[in-house]
């Protein structure tokens, strides 16, 4: 087989690929879920197949095209009905509630408590500080989502002011 | 709904593009499988026991019995697991190719030549040369 034609394979394949990405929107590549990650890997053995030239050319435009298509119409109901959407993607779930790890999320998610201490610590979140959480979310993507209480949350500017009307002499 | 309507187009113009490769211009090995590769995907698939797959590259006017059920299980039960299989084209026209298939099996090795024809853009099995000898050796020697 030609080097030349592998070469010219690759790079058609990489041009239809990166108009099939651009059309599919900046989210596959940047927050891929489980579905995408599956889409992903499918595509990279369609393509080293096509490379080799053991399925034809068209083979891979086609699964490609088909599996992208396939993605954004899923993505398009998904947005437009919340149902679809937790079909699919699946309810976050609450991993930790008020500071308490729950036993029944972190069963369901093949997650440890130091599994949760080490992605609460990647959030900015010490084990000291787990009370100030009011929840916290597994998110598709695998990071948690940290809800804090309102008595935990940073001083703002704003409570300034509040504080300053607050102890304001009142008026004789 | 834009991307989607893109995601079509897309595939659409690159279909058009390679078929315009493919059939107006010719090309017999970019943007198909090569006969050298065909021919080494239909020993694979007869070896593997995938008799659909090699019956799908067999050409139109070929004999059945290449892809038979018979020949794949005859062919593995005397070659073994199939370790290697390489292809070299010996003689070549605009549409038609002869290839030599060498096979390194587990038990044996096996040599013999696959008539290969370009029929609608793609190239097909339409004949084989020493393979119906392979598979009888193996009756034979049961």
């Amino acid at each position: 087989m030609s080097l030349i034609a592998i070469a010219l394979r690759a790079l058609v394949a990489y041009i239809v690929l990166l108009a099939l990405v651009r059309a599919s929107g900046k989210r596959l590549v940047s927050e891929a879920t489980g579905m995408q990650f599956v889409l992903a890997v499918i595509v990279g053995d369609l393509v080293d197949d096509a490379m080799l030239a053991t399925i034809p050319f068209a083979q891979l435009i086609v699964a490609a095209g088909t599996l992208t298509v396939l993605q954004l119409t899923i993505a398009v109901v998904a947005m437009l009905d919340l149902r679809v959407w937790r079909l699919v993607e699946g309810e976050p779930p609450v991993v930790l509630e008020n500071g308490i790890p729950r036993r029944r999320a972190m069963l369901r998610e093949r997650m440890n408590r130091k599994e949760i201490a080490s992605a609460l610590r990647l959030a900015g979140v010490s084990a000291a500080r787990w009370a100030e959480i009011k929840r916290a979310r597994l998110e598709q993507e695998g990071i948690l989502a940290v809800v804090f209480h309102d008595w935990a949350r940073p001083v703002q500017r704003n409570d300034a002011e509040w504080v300053k009307v607050r102890l304001r002499p009142r008026d004789r | 709904m834009k991307g989607l309507m893109s995601a079509v187009a897309i595939v659409a113009l690159s279909l058009a593009l390679v078929g315009g490769i493919v059939f107006g211009l010719g090309d017999d090995e970019i943007f198909v499988s090569p006969p050298e590769v065909v021919a080494e995907e239909f020993v694979r698939a007869l070896a593997l026991g995938r008799v659909e797959s090699a019956r799908a590259m067999l050409a139109r006017g070929a004999e059945p019995w290449m892809a038979a059920r018979q020949v794949s299980a005859s062919l593995r039960s005397r070659l073994g697991r199939i370790d290697e299989v390489e292809a070299t084209i010996t003689e070549r026209t605009r549409d038609a190719a002869v290839v030599r298939v060498q096979v390194d099996g587990e038990r044996r090795d096996a040599d013999f030549r696959l008539s290969i024809v370009r029929e609608s853009g793609a190239w097909s099995v339409a004949g084989a040369t020493g393979l119906r000898e392979v598979v009888n050796s193996t009756r034979a020697g049961r």
